[in-house]
Parts: structure tokens; sequence; C-alpha cells
């Protein structure tokens, strides 16, 4: 071992790690400890009847199932419209640019009490669907919509700005090599944005599990079928079933951590499989 | 192939890239386009290329219209400046992407792909690379890939757009006569675009002048820099010393000294500058009967073969350096000091009568 100290030309690793591990514990580690503490109060028969029953299932499937798909959309339309965002200049473009942000700032109920005015069969746009047959407010597809809605900006933000680092001369370069726009698109554009668009559907996925503003007005929350597992917490807290509510948070945190955790081993592996020497 | 470029003219909003350009690049040249930054050099090339379009004028390859056609369809390779190597490829990959997005049916098989590949790699000696990706090589090593790349799809000409700028000099150096080995094997024609004069003069069979959107002069490397056609090519190329004066009926005045100029003997008192290479200017101890400029030596550069001297003439008042480059052994024969005493002439001068102005 070296007598001498190594020093870094960084200084304040032991103090900067120490005060990142403090924050962290209080702001995440120890109110997530206490609901597993919480929980730990049931015995497994209890806790296993009471994160199993059936209302509680259809409601995972539900957050899990809509959130998906919400993210899915989201990482096709967020790249879409941060692609017309970074690529073509158009009058109102600054005033669109800023209007990605809208869902991220606006209060979420104010947000579900609007989308449940547009959707209701009387509303703007819900008018014209219900003679098609189709329900949007108070329906599954309710939920989807308004974590759609939610989502939205994560993807675009997160493209966006690597869209606008791709160098131009790649693009040039490639159709000096005779390949067509779809070509370029695929080959170079696309591996190139594919890490920043799964950050974007991560994140946009993440925040939909979680959501429950928005959610609440527009979904109806029917048990069984328009139910989300956020709400069904509230319930239980509602009724002063403390334990019963940190159970179902429990399940819904090992989920979202499990799912969290895949996409960035998948992250890993995009961003790896180019790098390795 | 041969390129023909007619009257060719590109404006960006109010600013004139390229104003009337006419140029006719023979079929296996190596031509340079060189100027300063601004001059419409990398313009043209980009037109050439289909990269850009011009707004009047034609682009003919072997004499076919070429101005409209589609980048794809022109079968140029180009060779960026900073590369633009595909990061998300190896290298391998990178030098197969031209033939890999070739429609099916002309596209070759996947051991015929390997098989070209491997000898583009070979060609630029860079074939143990061929699993790296682009980021772990070194500026040199990406723009040799990127000039495999660009000849994978075996062009019949090749464009590059100040290929050496980004590297450092002695890199510079040896891909220079690298890519001229390298064209002169190929037999393509090759156009590239350099603000170097050095490797201008180096490396291309012409040289294409060019400033503020027009061609000043095009000829080959010996007779742009012995003989250039007016003050702009003379600054542009090489280090040199300019003088004021006026000449009148054959005769010039600069800065005291009468020089016999038989070619301007039509000159009527007209104001003119002087060019005067460092090297074309005399340095002795004494006078010689001849006349010559008195100055001291005021710094002595003497690395490599040749000694550089920088020396002042004049009073406080009017004091102007003049540089003047003399061999090792003259340097001997004069043993000097800096601050003392010489006496400098011009052995040889390119004199630029300024007709256009009104006499004072």
């Amino acid at each position: 071992m070296s007598k001498h100290k190594h020093h870094s030309v960084l200084p304040g690793f032991n103090l900067a790690l120490g005060f990142t591990l403090l924050y962290l514990s209080l702001v995440v580690l120890i109110p997530l400890s206490a609901a597993f503490i919480h929980t730990a109060k049931l015995t497994w028969p209890e806790f296993w009847n009471t994160v199993t029953a059936p209302r509680v299932v259809a409601s995972y499937r539900l957050t899990f199932g809509a959130s998906f798909a919400a993210a899915v959309v989201n990482a096709f339309f967020g790249l879409l419209v941060a692609w017309v965002l970074v690529r073509y200049p158009f009058p109102g473009k600054r005033l669109v640019d800023a209007l990605i942000d809208l869902p991220f700032a606006l209060p979420t109920s104010v947000a579900g009490i609007t989308l449940t005015a547009i959707y209701v069969g009387n509303g703007w746009i819900g008018q014209y669907l219900e003679p098609l047959g189709i329900k949007v407010a108070f329906t599954p597809i309710g939920v989807f919509v308004a974590l759609t809605f939610i989502g939205l900006p994560f993807v675009v933000r997160t493209v966006q700005p690597v869209l606008e680092d791709i160098e131009k001369e790649l693009e040039e370069a490639a159709a000096m090599l005779g390949a067509t726009r779809w070509q370029t698109f695929r080959r170079i554009i696309f591996p190139t944005i594919l890490p920043a668009l799964t950050t974007g559907f991560a994140l946009a996925f993440a925040r939909a599990i979680g959501e429950y503003g928005s959610v609440i007005f527009i979904a109806g929350n029917i048990p069984m079928v328009s139910e989300i597992t956020p709400l069904l917490i509230i319930t239980k807290l509602e009724q002063y079933d403390y334990t019963g509510a940190t159970a179902i948070a429990v399940v819904m945190l090992i989920i979202s951590f499990v799912l969290l955790l895949i996409i960035n081993l998948l992250q890993w592996w995009i961003r790896h499989r180019k790098a390795i020497a | 192939m041969s390129i023909e470029i007619r009257n060719l003219s590109r404006q960006f909003g109010s600013f004139v890239a390229l104003h009337n350009i006419n140029l006719q690049v023979n079929p296996g040249e190596l031509l340079a386009l060189l100027g300063p930054s601004g001059s419409g050099k990398t313009t043209l090339l980009r037109i050439i290329a289909g990269l850009e379009t011009a707004d009047s004028g034609q682009v003919l390859f072997n004499q076919e219209d070429s101005t409209t056609k589609h980048v794809r369809d022109r079968h140029v390779g180009f060779v960026f400046q900073h590369y633009a190597l595909f990061r998300n490829m190896t290298i391998f990959e990178n030098v197969a992407f031209g033939l890999r997005v070739r429609p099916r049916k002309e596209r070759p098989s996947a051991k015929e792909i390997t098989r070209r590949v491997t000898e583009l790699l070979q060609l630029v000696q860079l074939d143990w690379l061929a699993d790296r990706y682009p980021h772990q090589l070194s500026g040199g090593q990406r723009q040799r890939i990127a000039l495999a790349r660009a000849l994978a799809v075996e062009p019949s000409v090749l464009l590059l757009d100040e290929p050496f700028g980004a590297l450092d000099a002695k890199v510079r150096k040896e891909l220079r006569t690298w890519l001229r080995k390298l064209h002169d094997d190929m037999h393509m024609t090759s156009i590239f675009v350099t603000h170097d004069q050095d490797e201008a003069l180096e490396v291309a069979d012409r040289v294409v002048v060019m400033n503020r959107g027009h061609i000043e002069q095009v000829g080959s490397p010996n007779e742009v820099y012995e003989k250039p056609a007016n003050p702009f090519v003379y600054e542009f190329l090489g280090h040199v010393n300019l003088f004021h004066g006026r000449v009148h009926h054959g005769q010039a005045w600069i800065s005291g000294l009468k020089i016999d100029v038989p070619e301007h003997a039509a000159a009527e008192d007209l104001n003119a500058i002087a060019y005067v290479r460092p090297h074309d200017i005399e340095v002795s101890r004494t006078i010689n009967g001849e006349p010559a400029l008195a100055a001291h030596v005021v710094h002595i550069l003497s690395i490599g073969p040749v000694v550089r001297l920088e020396l002042v003439h004049g009073d406080d008042l009017t004091q102007r350096t003049i540089h003047a480059t003399i061999s090792k052994e003259r340097f001997r024969e004069l043993q000097l000091i800096k601050g003392e005493q010489v006496f400098v002439k011009p052995r040889r001068l390119a004199l630029f009568p300024n007709h256009d102005q009104k006499q004072e």
C-alpha cells in the first residue's frame, strides 16, 4: 500500500457523498422503508389476501397496462413532435414549444377536469365519439388519455436536445454514400436517439404509474373497470385501513422498481452494445 | 471524369458566396480550391457535390448537365473536415455503409462486402481497427477511415472539404503525401478545399485561388507562386514584403530606390505597390556601389536550412519591418549580430500599378 493518501483534483468527495446519502435517506429511503415496516404488521396470509383481492388485481392491470400503452404512444408521438420542433421552421414554433411543457406545470386536477369536460358524452370531442360507439370518459380509455397527456413532455424534452445535436454532416455523408432518407433515419438517426428515447419512455411510464389527480376525474372509478391502484390506496386510507393501504403501496413499489430496473438495464445494453472495444 | 462549371452563382441573403464562376476540371486531375474563409471555396465544392444548390449556372459531369441531379445519383465521394463518421457503427460498418444501403439488386453479397471493406481498410492501413468505434480513433485515423468510406462506393470524383484542417501539423503532412499517392493510384478526379497554401501548392496539380466569391487565378502551383496574377494572390501565397511607391515610364521609386521595371513602360506617374518575397531580398554589409536601403537587424531566427532575418528600415517615424530569408552559408559569411546595420535591395519584385487611382 502506498504511504501517501491520494487526493483527487476534485475536492469534497467525502462531504458530498455524505450529504447525498443523508439527503437520499431523508427524502426517499426512510419514507419508503416506513411503508415496508408498516406493512410488516400484517401476517403473510393477510398480506397476500389484501394484495391479490380481485378488485386490487384489476387495478394493477389497469394502472400498469394503461401507463405502458400511454408511454408507448408518447414515445411515437413525442418523437414526432420533437422531430418537427427541431427540424422545421414554422410560424408559432416557439409557442408550440412552450405548450409542450404545459402538462408539467398544470395542476393535475385541472388537467383531469378539463379532459373530462371535453370527453364526456356532451363534451367538445365526446359528442362526436359517442355516436361512433367510443366512450372515453369514465372508461379505461379515459385513463389512457389522461396518462398520455401528462407523459408527452417527458419524451419530447429528452429526445429534443439529442436530435438537435445530430450534425447535419452525418446525414449529408449518408446521402453522399447513396442512402435514401429512410435508410438514413433508420441506420443513423434512430440509433443515435434511441437511448434518449428509452429514457423519455421510462420517465413517461414512471410518471403515469404514479399519476393520480388527472386520472380520478376522467376514470369514473368504477371498481374492476376503471379504478387505478393509487385511488385504491386512498380509498383504503379513508377507511382507516392503513396497513392495507401500505401493503398495496409496497406491491406497487416493487413492480415499479422492477420495471424501471429492466428499462435501465435495457438502456445500459443499448449504450454499451456500441461502446465495447 | 471531367467536371465543368458554367456561370455559377450563389447568394446567401445579401452575401455573395459565388459570383459567376467558370472552371474546367480535367479527368484524373487533383485540383485545389484555395482561399481565405468566406471566399466561397466550400460552397463551390458543396454545389459540385449536390449538397448545396446554385442560384444560377450549371455543373457538368463528362459534358452532361448534372445541376439538378440528386446527391445520391452523382456517384461522388465526399470527405468532410470533421470526418462525419457514424458514431453508432464500427469502423467496418462505417466503410461498408455505402455498399449496404444499395438497392437489393445492386447490393454485393455479404462475402463480397467483407472482402471490399477489408481491402479498403488495408489501403488506408487501418485494417486492425475494423471492430473499433470512431470515438476510439485519433483524428488522423478517423480521416483515413472517412476516405475509405467515401472510396467504398467507387466514385469517379472525390471531393474533400478541408480534409486535414482539424489535424495537427505532423499528421497533416503525412496525410498530404499519402493523399497524393492515393489519388494517383485510384485514377479519380479529385478536388480539395483548403486555406493552407503549402498544402495546395504541395499536393495539387492545379490550384484555383479564390477570394470573395471570385476566382483570382487558376494555374499550376509553380505558376501561381511565381507569377501571381494580382496583389491578392501575391499576398495570399507565402510571405511577402509590401512596399508603396510610384511608377513612371518604366521606372519605379520604392522607398527611395530607383528600380527599372520595363514591363510598365506605359505607366504615367501612378501609385504602385510592390511585393518582394523574403528570399528575394539581398542582404549585404556594404553598399557595393549600387543603391540599397539601410536597415538594422532586430531579430535572427536560424532554425532549419534557412535563416530568417527581421530588419527595420528608416528612422523612428518612418520605420518599417522587412523580412529577409538567407541561406545558412550566406549567414555565416555575413556573421550578423542583432542590432548591426546592413544594406538590402530587392533582387526581384512584382509591381502592381494602381490604375484606378486619381493623381494627387
